[in-house]
């Protein structure tokens, strides 16, 4: 069934609220790296990314134009990770540049029999709109190159509505340098002014093939989401189902 | 928007950049003294987890943490005065391996106690050379061994069909006339070629898997088994049978094996007891995977890895060691595949454990969930199968076949206990 698309909100004048998190996002940096020097066993890793396209769980945060990204990541020898993602969007506003950032912190543990459990929290805002920022909690399992998560939020893109989200993750390794990488996810919301009236699941989907040469990974991949209006009140753009290409520099 | 279509370019042509640069592959590694300087050094790898960035599908891609375990070792390698020489991440283990060479002629045993110290390093330990077990010594009449199976029979009911076996060897003649079309993997280990035919690999994988009813050479003993060719050790210039491995190339053909799935790991070499291979067959076993090892003559008992607890171990029927754990399976004049697409006749142990491990596809063919312990027990002969004047029988394919399948294998005297005829 097709649903009309719904106008973009307007977004809260309350953007310079949101510069402290951008703030907040360099500070979780340095904290990182500072933990790293303190702490010789730990291990600081991150990326600078350039994406054709910005789809988050399948709906593009970006317009469907080119966005730019950042992260860093603290893991300590006992398990805990800690974090911080940096991306600029187009939402709300499709003529405004925001900036989103998640911070998330969890703890992963590999067991014997090499399975990975982990579980965690993540709360992701934005500059611009405040008001769609919110938590999840996150619950997680990786087995040799597979992967399974659910993420929880009581308060998706703070419109006081639940919303589940679930995802299948998986790679192949084709050569040292080549890997098809393939995911599917599932959201279930009542945040139905976000996600259209009738709407109860949101399915997305990419299947890629990604290329590892010394710091750089590119992946090239196509991404599909079952609607393409999902997300219109909030991106106030549909999202196209096509190619999407990515290219990191890992440091 | 141009600003992030510019970096967008930009990345594009660092990346392509840091393709079309020549990639430093490590060059065959010399049988003696740069090993013996070489220590691997052990880095905990942080376990898989959410991360929403390099890629959307998730955090299991190891390639993430890579350049900062880079970061530590090049730190760890600047303090102690050492020079990477490669790295391999090992996710079986949680751990980054680092091939690090002393720059000088400091002693071993105090560096590896020094990084062994360092809070960084996981685990070190030194390089081992390990070498294959074939009989460098002329071959031997013609002496069909794997008649001693009555293996006409035996593939009668099974050919290995839907059994994954890993080859960790010297290079395989792919497209020799007898394994053309049997292996499905193939993956160098040791350097950046492609497609090496060495000796021992093309007859260890030619005694397994060898084409059956192709009207050329030999029937393996599991014909219908996938190979999958793991090339972790190199033989010498001008020795076609000897071969050596190290402790890297084995542990790096291991991780590959436990990541592809194989059911069955053929390690037909032999040498010092090794921490890091312990490791790795440890979690080997842990996930059901059937390891058989050649046991070396000349060690006995002490034999690596075929000493190692589960493993298989396996030695020809003229071994000397007196060891009741290990088996005894045909081992002497074994014509088998050779490079050049020709056939040769072998012998050593290397090839007994050869035939094990085509016997053992069998009865996972069988069987799919059968463990390390009821193969080991269908593979013990009977008291009964004893011939007099000799300290151990050798194992008994119909017997086995029948102890795990439940039907009579070859003649139901034999599955009830009688014995397969026995090489004198």
């Amino acid at each position: 069934m097709a649903h009309a698309p719904v106008p973009a909100r307007s977004p809260p004048a309350e953007g310079h609220r949101f510069r402290g998190n951008v703030a907040a996002l360099g500070r979780v940096a340095l904290i990182g790296l500072a933990l790293s020097t303190a702490d010789a066993t730990a291990q600081v890793s991150g990326s600078m990314s350039a994406v054709s396209n910005y789809r988050y769980r399948g709906v593009s945060l970006s317009h469907n134009d080119p966005a730019a990204q950042a992260a860093i990541v603290y893991d300590d020898p006992q398990g805990w990770y800690a974090g911080a993602f940096a991306s600029t969007v187009r939402i709300g506003n499709p003529t405004a540049n925001e900036v989103q950032g998640s911070f998330f912190a969890g703890y992963a543990r590999t067991m014997p029999v090499g399975a990975t459990f982990e579980a965690g929290i993540v709360y992701t805002g934005f500059t611009g709109p405040t008001s769609y920022a919110y938590p999840e909690v996150m619950l997680g399992a990786t087995y040799d190159r597979i992967n399974a998560r659910m993420l929880y939020s009581a308060n998706y893109y703070g419109r006081g509505a639940d919303a589940f989200y679930s995802e299948l993750n998986a790679a192949h390794r084709l050569s040292e340098h080549v890997q098809v990488v393939a995911h599917v996810g599932a959201l279930w919301t009542r945040a139905k002014d976000v996600y259209g009236d009738s709407l109860d699941t949101v399915y997305d989907g990419r299947v890629g093939v990604a290329f590892d040469f010394q710091h750089f990974t590119v992946q090239v991949s196509w991404i599909g989401i079952s609607d393409a209006n999902a997300g219109y009140g909030l991106t106030g753009v549909r999202s196209r189902n096509g190619p999407v290409m990515s290219i990191s520099w890992l440091f | 928007m141009k600003a992030i279509r510019a970096a967008l370019v930009m990345l594009s042509c660092l990346a392509v950049g840091a393709c079309m640069a020549p990639e430093k592959r490590p060059v065959e590694p010399d049988a003696t003294a740069p090993l013996g300087r070489q220590v691997l050094v052990m880095l905990r790898a942080a376990a898989p987890h959410f991360r929403p960035d390099v890629s959307y599908a998730g955090g299991y891609d190891v390639a993430a943490g890579r350049a900062a375990q880079m970061r530590i070792a090049k730190g760890l390698a600047n303090q102690h005065e050492l020079t990477i020489v490669d790295g391999w991440p090992m996710p079986a283990l949680g751990v980054d391996c680092f091939v690090m060479q002393t720059r000088d002629d400091a002693s071993l045993e105090q560096l590896i106690a020094r990084l062994a110290a360092d809070p960084r390093v996981e685990s070190v330990q030194a390089m081992n050379l390990f070498r294959v077990l074939a009989h460098t010594d002329s071959l031997y009449p013609l002496q069909p061994s794997a008649r001693a199976w009555a293996l006409d029979d035996v593939h009668r009911i099974a050919t290995g069909k839907r059994v994954r076996i890993a080859v960790i060897d010297t290079g395989v003649e792919i497209d020799h006339p007898d394994l053309a079309g049997r292996v499905a993997v193939t993956r160098n280990l040791v350097d950046g070629r492609v497609d090496v035919a060495e000796f021992h690999g093309t007859a260890v994988a030619g005694v397994i898997g060898a084409r059956a009813d192709n009207g050329v050479g030999i029937a393996g003993i599991a014909p219908d088994a996938t190979l999958v060719a793991l090339r972790a050790c190199w033989q010498p210039e001008g020795s076609a049978a000897a071969a050596v491995c190290s402790t890297f190339t084995l542990a790096k053909a291991l991780q590959f094996a436990l990541e592809d799935r194989v059911g069955i790991i053929n390690l037909s070499v032999g040498g010092p007891r090794d921490r890091l291979l312990d490791r790795l067959l440890d979690v080997a076993s842990s996930r059901g995977v059937i390891v058989v090892a050649a046991v070396d003559p000349s060690a006995g008992k002490a034999s690596f890895p075929a000493s190692h607890r589960g493993v298989l171990a396996v030695a020809d029927v003229d071994g000397q060691d007196a060891s009741f754990a290990i088996m005894l399976a045909p081992g002497r004049d074994i014509p088998t595949s050779i490079p050049g697409k020709q056939w040769g006749f072998v012998s050593g142990s290397s090839f007994a454990a050869a035939h094990v491990t085509g016997l053992v596809a069998l009865l996972r063919e069988l069987a799919p969930n059968v463990q390390s312990q009821q193969i080991r027990e269908a593979l013990a002969p009977k008291e009964a199968a004893r011939v007099a004047g000799t300290r151990r029988p050798m194992v008994d394919a119909c017997a086995a076949v029948a102890a795990i399948g439940g039907a009579c294998a070859c003649t139901c005297a034999v599955a009830a206990g009688g014995g397969a005829p026995l090489p004198r």
